[in-house]
């Protein structure tokens, strides 16, 4: 045995190891005790062995054989993490930008070009599902052009979902409609509404709106479609286009005319301040709506039976519970039918519970005398049931007698006039389907 | 003379009349041959029984047995007197390991206690700590095949098997460790072993 077959071949570390047999061992150990070389070989080998078996416990722990890994690994699910929410907020970002401009383009569709009206007869129907079951009021706002150009007629069953700017409110989902009920299914709509064009069958549940319908903490509109006006329309909406058609813009036209219609039909319903129940005197400070009292109309006797069902009427009024106080303010009209007191606020809680038309009877009644203190309140809320049934000519009649009788309700009667006339004055006509 | 590993050979050779003289009572002679097989018979002795202090008292031991021998004349070919402490060391220590096999696992007499050479003793921790340095520059997967071959006696094949290596890398690996700590420290333990003992 030499040197070189010992290096070559390991033969240090199997002796160390119990690896050779017996014949190389021996072999092995006899060259050892004469070679000093291999001697100092194997020394270096024990050595190794010593400090082997001395860190054995180290060297044996998993943890550092896949310590390199670990931290590998750690590092690459670092690494994956920090991509991930790199990714995510990009992807966030260029949502939030193609949300906002998808509604910046819609709010410069909407506001655009005003004054060319629809050419085509629609209602303006809202989705809401609650009072579903409720009697829905007569209402299409009928827009009806002369001449319908062939090229740009609008089908009847064409919708598009569009956001009316209620009292500096979006999201209210308008729906522009033709021809088709909706009353079971419809969907809910955002916040409960407080008045205006009730264009369903849903009460109103606050009464904190300007009688212009501006600056209103909660409004929003009850839309059940009108059977009478998917009635009407079914005969309009003969020959138009298929539902796939694209809105033009005289859908938006009929969007913008539905939305005027319904910001000046809102209802502000006037507070009631109880007098007593023999109040039979006018009262000189309530000669507006905001300080409405009790006062039987003249030449009328109200007895104790009519005043009674009045006043409960009203404490259902003041509490907000419109349908109750229908209910007995029309028994309250049957002991006192010349009652203006009674029928001022019975039409007023009609036009709150989505009956516009009911309430046309009552106010008129109310505004018979005008001599009475009520007559420029009956005739500025019998206007407003006018708007809400899209007959703006007779609304602008009702307006005018407003304006002229003194009350409190002088200026928001000009104002609203003015509103109305120039809505009258736009492109088309809107009342009753006839050329203006 | 270059040796046939390319370095300078450091071949022991007592006298092929060592023998002799021994047998003639020479005490120099005895001298020279126990300086001439000390190491040998000691880094054997390490090697079969792993222990350090047991081997020292083999090795005196071996020493005196072969003197004894060749005193009374009994080794009948003086050229293979390398032979004859050969065996003589492993008759000896396999009596060692098979007494040690019946005694107590552990004793106080088993505990290490310090040399009494203190050049000796700083010597082998400063070799010591420079193969431990150099053994941890080793990653944990080379220190765990010297483990597995050198502590616990494992074959390459069971050490492969155990490590999910093949056999040819595993003995690559040991190898190429081997060669790289024989290269750097043999040679300080070469110089070592030329100053005459202490």
């Amino acid at each position: 045995m030499v040197c070189r077959d010992i290096e070559k071949n390991d033969i240090a570390i199997q002796y160390l190891s119990g690896e050779l047999d017996s014949k190389l061992q021996d072999d092995f150990e006899g060259h050892l005790l004469e070679c000093q070389r291999c001697q100092s070989i194997l020394e270096t080998l024990l050595h190794v062995r010593d400090d082997l078996q001395l860190r054995a416990h180290e060297i044996r722990s998993p943890s550092r054989i896949f310590q390199g890994y670990l931290r590998w690994a750690w590092g690459i699910a670092v690494g994956l993490f920090a991509l991930a929410i790199g990714l995510g907020g990009t992807l966030y970002v260029m949502h939030r930008r193609s949300t906002l401009i998808e509604a910046k383009k819609h709010v410069l569709t909407q506001s655009s070009g005003p004054a060319n009206l629809a050419n085509t007869s629609s209602s303006v129907q809202h989705e809401s599902g609650e009072h579903g079951s409720n009697k829905a009021p007569d209402l299409s706002a009928q827009v009806t052009l002369p001449e319908v150009p062939p090229n740009r007629s609008i089908s009847n069953s064409s919708t598009s979902k569009l956001n009316l700017p209620i009292n500096e409110r979006n999201n209210i989902n308008f729906k522009l409609k033709n021809s088709q009920v909706l009353a079971g299914n419809a969907p809910r709509v955002g916040a409960a509404p407080t008045s205006g064009v009730n264009l369903g069958s849903r009460q109103p549940s606050a009464n904190s709106i300007a009688a212009d319908g501006s600056d209103a903490p909660d409004n929003s509109v009850a839309a059940v479609p009108s059977p009478q006006a998917s009635q009407s329309e079914g005969s309009k909406t003969e020959g138009h286009n298929p539902p796939s058609q694209r809105a033009t813009s005289s859908q938006v036209n009929d969007v913008q005319i539905a939305k005027e219609l319904f910001r000046l039909g809102l209802v502000q319903p006037p507070p009631y301040t109880f007098a007593g129940l023999a109040a039979s005197t006018p009262s000189k400070r309530n000669t507006g709506p905001a300080r409405l009292s009790v006062e039987p109309a003249s030449g009328v006797a109200h007895p104790n039976a009519g005043r009674t069902n009045f006043q409960t009427g009203m404490d259902a009024y003041v509490e907000k519970r419109y349908r109750d106080a229908v209910e007995l303010l029309e028994d309250a009209l049957r002991d006192e039918p010349a009652a203006a007191d009674v029928n001022l606020y019975l039409g007023i809680s009609l036009l709150m519970v989505g009956k516009p038309e009911d309430s046309m009877a009552p106010l008129q009644a109310a505004g018979t005398n005008e001599k009475s203190s009520y007559a420029q309140s009956a005739h500025f809320f019998l206007a407003k049931a006018y708007i809400q049934t899209a007959d703006l000519a007779k609304a602008e009649a009702e307006l005018q007698k407003a304006a002229s009788l003194p009350g409190r309700l002088n200026n928001q009667a000009h104002s609203l006039l003015a509103q109305v006339q120039a809505l009258r004055n736009s492109t088309y006509s809107i009342e009753s389907g006839k050329p203006h | 003379m270059l040796g046939e590993s390319g370095t300078v050979p450091v071949k022991l050779e007592p006298g092929v009349d060592l023998p002799a003289r021994i047998l003639a009572k020479d005490r120099l002679a005895e001298e020279e041959f126990c300086n001439a097989y000390r190491r040998g018979v000691l880094l054997v002795a390490i090697a079969r029984t792993r222990d350090r202090e047991a081997a020292r008292d083999l090795t005196q031991e071996i020493l005196m047995a072969v003197l004894k021998a060749l005193r009374e004349g009994q080794l009948r070919e003086p050229g293979k007197l390398g032979a004859f402490v050969g065996g003589t060391a492993r008759n000896l220590i396999n009596n060692y390991l098979r007494s040690r096999a019946l005694r107590p696992e552990s004793e106080l007499e088993s505990i290490p206690e310090p040399s009494c050479d203190p050049v000796e003793e700083l010597e082998l921790a400063d070799r010591r700590r420079l193969i431990r340095s150099e053994l941890e520059s080793f990653g944990a997967m080379d220190q765990q095949i010297l483990l597995l071959s050198l502590i616990d006696g494992h074959s390459l094949v069971e050490v492969a098997q155990r490590l999910q290596l093949s056999h040819d890398a595993v003995r690559a690996r040991r190898s190429r460790m081997i060669r790289k700590i024989t290269k750097k420290f043999a040679y300080l333990s070469q110089k070592q072993a030329l100053q005459p003992h202490r």
